[in-house]
């Protein structure tokens, strides 16, 4: 593990820093491997600088243990398991290594720390997997929601990224993903009988009980608002600056200080490329008073163009009120074809 | 130094793709070598273009000077003129044969004759050639000397007595064939006295030096200071240099009737002199020109766009740079509200157009776009006036319109008997009416047809291959014009005509041809956010219909702060990729499913 430089970039960052942090994310890859040691030091350290409005961590489900009780002790405040599937077959196919029972297992004791500390609880979710059907999916809502009733649940469909081993299975015909008609009828399901559940879909992956049962941490990023990043690979904004962590977990490992970051100054340009892809990702979406305010130009008139084919289309993608700009659930569904779209107003 | 005419012997080699002349020609050019001091020789170096030694095809006529010293003792001086090996450019072949007293006729010992044997044997009698036949790759095990005897015999009525037996590949026989060529093929004749005629036969470009013509002196003589005019434009020019083919171009200062060599006269593009053409002595001309000059006309159309429009310049100074060597290559600038900015091009055949489009992709690195070859079709108007048009965009109002004509072709099969039925019904299909079926033999069968060219430019080669087993040989002559029924076949995306998909085709090739074109582009254009109608239309009537369904779902499931980097620049990738795509309404429509639409017409024939 790389703990320890990791404490180190910790300490720096807390040694000049005089408010606390808004919300902190403890993720990427799976911190329930990290020593209790570890955890409760960067606790330690956050809690310097005062309570934050919300203090995240996640976890695989095999590695989350009864001795992460202390944690919930220290100011913990939401628990977030990376559930995927109740499927065996279907973890295999994601490639993971929890089964049903360790799921099962998981879930039951995020329960009883959910009964016993002020928490709130994430699990994810995912659907369109090779092999799985609408019935398939919707039981596994069913069931997670029957036992452990969480605040929050992160629902998402599977990307067949490049480079991944899926990608590869994909391509050389060992895995057929499932076409896209029925992908979009899987999700649309999906995305109903959770609202009918009571979960709010507040951004295309992402539902929630109550408007203070989002994820506030992740809500940063959807509004480009600054967050800071450490770890391997990490990255934060400040502004418009753009900071990525350089380091892979062995040059991290190895690193006696700090990885090295590479930093961008990005455009106005970029920022509202980049305001459009996570911004039209929620319900919210564009704040167009906000938009205004930060880029100096109407939103309405620099997409009339496009807002004017995208109002054409049927069924209706769009939600465009007067402060707001934002899509409907059939707009979700083409989310990234929409962005693309407007941003090609953007010159 | 006036040499002897009487040791000079003139000769081609013809016959039918892949029998082996350029193999051949490679063992005389061996022969060559021997005497010469030149350098390394590259293997086939007749062919000089990459493109012909891959593809196997002579585009140019070249020549070469060889001197062979007989067994009589006497020295010749034997000059080998090479023939394009492709029927795009028969007008070539048959100037280049008429530079020649004599032709090899080379027949492959596995193949027997083949259609292009036949035809090529036909246009040097004419030519009142003498002409030897030579059984090539008798190293060959499934070599069938006698059966090709017994063609040479029956087939072609040529004296088999003549026969020479040869390997060009292993040289056997090649000495002997020497032997044969200055015994059998005459001298030539002609009056060193008489006013100059010379043929032009061919002609290339050379960077340094401009245009290099190819020629073989009938009458007279030339040389160095000379002043020339070129009969069929009457320009006049003087003679810079005067030289013989050898390894390289050889100076010899002056040529005498029945020399063949090269002459530089400052010429700077190859469109200023005429294959064919008569030159003769500006100051004492001849009488009348050499028979056989006329004006090639290119026969199928097609209009090359770049597939970025950014190289609109590009393109336009490679086809500059292709035409200073290919005098047949004509162009002008053309338009399309699809593609932008592009080239109408003229070409000999189908062939010709490949080698265009291979050589613009390949030795100026541009991606480009061809669109659907066309024929030239003679519209008759009612108001009397008739239109010449190769391009769908210019095609009148057919209610102007009183009737139409198209080229035809007479296309000579000869094929396996087993095989005849097929081929009939290809023919059948294809519009052709059959004007002659000749056994050559108990086994094979030659076939005549007429048939439109048009049916010619599309499948007709492979699918001729194909039904045959790849034993059809075919060879064709465009022969006139005959009535037929046209019409434009027009594509519409979303009720949107785009332009440079419309076709001139024939009425009743018109909803295959639709079917097909829409898909390809069903295949080609990727979902859109809206539901997308490919239509084929010929006038307000739709004749094919394919539809691409609106995508249902275009979503990255996952977006946090690690991730936007990452995607932002995908996006940003994505719109670079949107400029390439070529807007018809509201469809983007990717390059490639334009160059997917016009891949669906014949190559290789
Ligand atoms: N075995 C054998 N192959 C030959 C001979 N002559 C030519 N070939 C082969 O036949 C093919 C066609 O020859 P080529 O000279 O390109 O034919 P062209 O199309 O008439 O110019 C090549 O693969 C040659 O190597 C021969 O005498 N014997
Ligand atoms: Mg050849």
């Amino acid at each position: 593990m790389y703990e320890k430089v990791l404490l180190q970039e910790l300490k720096a960052i807390v040694d000049i820093r005089k408010a606390p942090f808004e919300t902190v994310y403890i993720g990427g890859g799976n911190p329930g491997l990290a020593s209790l040691t570890a955890l409760t030091e960067i606790l330690e350290m956050i809690h310097s600088l005062g309570t934050p409005k919300e203090l995240s961590i996640e976890m695989n489900p095999e590695s989350l243990h009864g001795g992460h009780a202390q944690l919930f002790e220290q100011g913990l405040s939401r628990l977030s398991i990376g559930i995927e599937s109740l499927a065996v077959n279907h973890l295999r196919t994601l490639g993971r290594h929890a089964t049903r029972e360790t799921n099962l297992r998981a879930m039951n004791l995020a329960n009883e720390f959910h009964k016993s500390y002020p928490i709130q609880l994430n699990f994810d979710l995912m659907t369109c997997i090779p092999g799985q059907t609408i019935a398939d999916a919707l039981s596994d809502i069913d069931t997670l929601i029957d036992l452990s009733a969480p605040e929050h649940i992160s629902l998402y469909n599977l990307t067949v990224e490049e480079g991944t081993i899926l990608a590869k299975e994909v391509a050389n015909g060992t895995l057929q993903v499932i076409d896209e008609d029925q992908q979009a009828e899987m999700l649309s399901a999906c995305w109903a009988h959770l609202a009918q559940l009571g979960y709010n879909q507040y951004e295309i992956s992402n539902f929630s009980t109550t408007a203070a049962t989002r994820c506030k941490h992740n809500e940063r990023y959807w509004r480009l608002q600054d967050y800071i990043g450490i770890g391997p690979s990490a990255a934060g904004t400040i502004g418009n600056i753009r900071a990525t962590s350089d380091a892979t977990i062995e040059t991290y490992r190895r690193a006696p200080s700090f990885a090295s970051y590479t930093l961008e100054t990005m455009d106005r340009l970029t920022l509202m490329n980049e305001q459009l892809l996570m911004g039209l990702r929620t319900t919210d979406g564009i704040d167009k008073e906000a938009w205004l305010a930060r880029y100096g130009v109407n939103f309405d008139q620099l997409c009339e163009a496009e807002i004017a084919f995208l109002e054409q289309q049927d069924p209706v993608l769009i939600h465009n009120t007067e402060n707001n700009f934002a899509l409907t659930s059939s707009g979700f569904m083409v989310l990234d074809a929409i962005v693309l779209k407007l941003s090609q107003a953007l010159v | 130094m006036a040499k002897d005419s009487r040791v000079i012997r003139n000769f081609c080699i013809i016959a039918h793709i892949d029998h082996g002349k350029s193999t051949l020609a490679d063992r005389f050019i061996d022969k060559a070598k021997l005497v010469s001091t030149r350098g390394p020789l590259q293997q086939q170096m007749l062919d000089n273009m990459d493109i012909e030694r891959e593809r196997g095809i002579t585009i140019k006529s070249q020549a070469v000077t060889i001197p062979y010293k007989a067994h009589d003792g006497q020295v010749y001086e034997l000059n080998l003129v090479d023939t394009p090996g492709h029927v795009d450019f028969s007008y070539e072949v048959s100037r280049a044969i008429s530079s020649c007293e004599g032709a090899l006729l080379l027949i492959d010992a596995a193949q027997g004759v083949e259609a292009q044997t036949l035809a090529n044997m036909y246009m040097a009698m004419e030519l009142n050639l003498e002409i030897i036949p030579v059984i090539n790759k008798i190293d060959l095990p499934s070599a069938d000397i006698e059966a090709c005897l017994h063609q040479i015999d029956h087939d072609l009525g040529l004296d088999t007595d003549l026969t020479a037996y040869v390997s060009a590949k292993t040289g056997q026989g090649i000495d002997e064939l020497f032997e044969t060529i200055v015994r059998h093929i005459p001298a030539p004749k002609g009056d060193t006295k008489a006013p100059l005629r010379a043929l032009i036969f061919d002609s290339h470009y050379d960077a340094y030096r401009g245009v290099i013509i190819h020629f073989r002196v009938f009458d007279g003589v030339i040389k160095e200071g000379q002043e020339i005019t070129f009969f069929s434009t009457d320009a006049e020019h003087i003679v810079e240099e005067v030289g013989i083919f050898q390894m390289g171009l050889v100076r010899t200062q002056h040529l005498n009737a029945g020399d063949v060599g090269y002459l530089i006269a400052g010429i700077k593009t190859i469109s200023d002199i005429r294959v064919g053409d008569t030159i003769t002595d500006t100051q004492r001309p001849c009488k009348s020109p050499l028979p056989g000059f006329k004006e090639v006309k290119p026969v199928v159309f097609s209009s090359i766009y770049p597939v970025d429009s950014n190289d609109y310049e590009e393109l336009q100074e490679a086809i500059d740079r292709l035409k200073l060597n290919d005098a047949s290559l004509i162009y002008e600038k053309d338009s399309s509200a699809a593609l932008g900015f592009g080239f109408r091009c003229g070409f000999l055949g189908m062939l010709h157009l490949e080698v265009v489009q291979e050589r613009i992709e390949r030795e100026f690195g541009l991606s480009i776009v061809f669109t659907s070859p066309s024929v030239r079709y003679k519209v008759y108007m009612k108001d009397g006036e008739i239109l010449e048009i190769d391009n769908p965009l210019s095609y009148p109002d057919p209610m102007h319109v009183d009737y139409a004509e198209e080229p035809y072709i007479q296309a000579e099969i000869i094929t396996p008997a087993t095989y005849v039925g097929n081929i009939i019904n290809l023919c059948i299909e294809k519009r052709g009416v059959q004007t002659a079926m000749n056994y050559l033999d108990a086994k094979r069968v030659e076939l005549i047809y007429e048939m439109p060219l048009a049916e010619v430019l599309f499948e007709f080669y492979d699918r001729l291959k194909s039904v045959s087993r790849g034993y059809a040989s075919f060879d064709y002559h465009v022969i006139g014009y005959q009535t037929t029924d046209l019409v434009r076949l027009d594509i519409l995306v979303n009720s949107e005509p785009v332009d440079a998909l419309s076709q001139l085709v024939f009425k009743d090739n018109a909803p295959l041809r639709a079917r097909q074109v829409c898909q390809s582009l069903k295949n080609e254009i990727p979902r859109q956010m809206f539901k997308i109608a490919l239509q084929g239309a010929v006038g307000g009537t739709i004749i094919a219909r394919e539809t691409i369904n609106a995508f249902r779902k275009d979503v990255t499931a996952k977006c946090y702060g690690g991730d936007i980097s990452r995607k932002r620049k995908l996006l940003e990738k994505q719109k670079e990729g949107k400029k390439r795509m070529k807007m018809v309404g509201n469809v983007e429509i990717p390059q490639q499913a334009f160059l997917a639409v016009l891949k669906t017409t014949d190559s290789k024939n």
